[in-house]
């Protein structure tokens, strides 16, 4: 059924921007995790703009735009279940990681 | 005549939760039009889905702006309240976990960009991320009263203490 599968597979910015939502959610988690455990790399935040959040931010933002933009430029195409279930997946990650850390460290 | 300044920080700290609100409710209506896609809702959830990372923004820099210049009095009173946790637990989370619901908005209006009357894989998407927006949000929503609260009893706290 190859008409059902292309309408079932995300692609163009809606892929590759999905793509890169699901790789900043599990990306910033891991930046708080390790900022937080390692005080020099909080420090060096905090030293590039004032404030390790402001920093954080900015990177998590340019780590979607690039991201974003480099797959769709590389024109990737996705399952939409499966990046469907990989957004889903990185946002229950991502805040139960944090929410975890917080309470456990 | 008034003069504002003096209750710049509160304005600010208000203007924070009232567009993170705004955000989720746009972000709501998004999910009902989605749900229901046609031609005349193409249209409006399209007006909405860009109003998600606009108010998203506003939080952001009202919130960033107000964390980074007038948490400190009140974190330090948090910390040596009853409730240290509301700072350790609920504002460390918080902030973090503010980006979550930040990037999906950005990305919101890129797959409502798609003809979704059509395109069922960029509606189920749109379901699922405008769902995670608006449950993130009230967490966070939930976080704040927290902190606030953490705040406020450590104020009494004090108030009680001066009083004695």
């Amino acid at each position: 059924m190859p008409r059902q599968n292309q309408a079932e597979r995300l692609d163009g910015a809606a892929g590759a921007f999905g793509a890169a939502a699901a790789v900043v959610l599990v990306f910033n988690t891991a930046l708080a995790w390790l900022k937080d455990a390692w005080a020099p790399l909080n420090d060096g935040m905090a030293a590039l703009t004032g404030h390790h959040w402001i920093t954080h931010g900015l990177v998590d933002l340019a780590v979607f735009v690039l991201c974003g933009a480099l797959l769709w430029r590389r024109g990737a195409s996705f399952n939409g279940q499966y990046l469907l279930l990989a957004v889903v997946a990185a946002a229950l990650f991502g805040g139960g990681g944090l929410s975890l850390w917080f309470l456990l460290v | 005549m008034l003069s504002l300044k003096p209750y710049i920080s509160d304005i600010v700290l208000f203007l924070h939760p009232t567009f993170g609100v705004l955000g989720t409710m746009a972000a709501l209506w998004v999910l009902v039009e989605a749900l229901n896609p046609g031609v005349a809702s193409q249209h409006r959830m399209r007006v909405a889905a860009i109003a998600v990372p606009a108010c998203f923004a506003l939080a952001w820099i009202f919130g960033g702006y107000w964390y980074v210049n007038y948490y400190y009095a009140d974190k330090a009173l948090i910390l040596g309240g009853p409730w240290p946790f509301a700072h350790d637990l609920f504002m460390e989370t918080k902030e973090h976990l503010f980006f979550i619901p930040a990037m999906l908005a950005l990305y919101l209006p890129v797959v409502c960009a798609r003809p979704l009357m059509s395109d069922r894989a960029a509606r189920r998407m749109v379901v699922a991320v405008a769902g995670l927006i608006i449950l993130n949000s009230l967490a966070i929503e939930g976080a704040g009263a927290v902190v606030n609260h953490g705040a406020k009893i450590a104020m009494s706290q004090v108030t009680k203490q001066g009083q004695e």
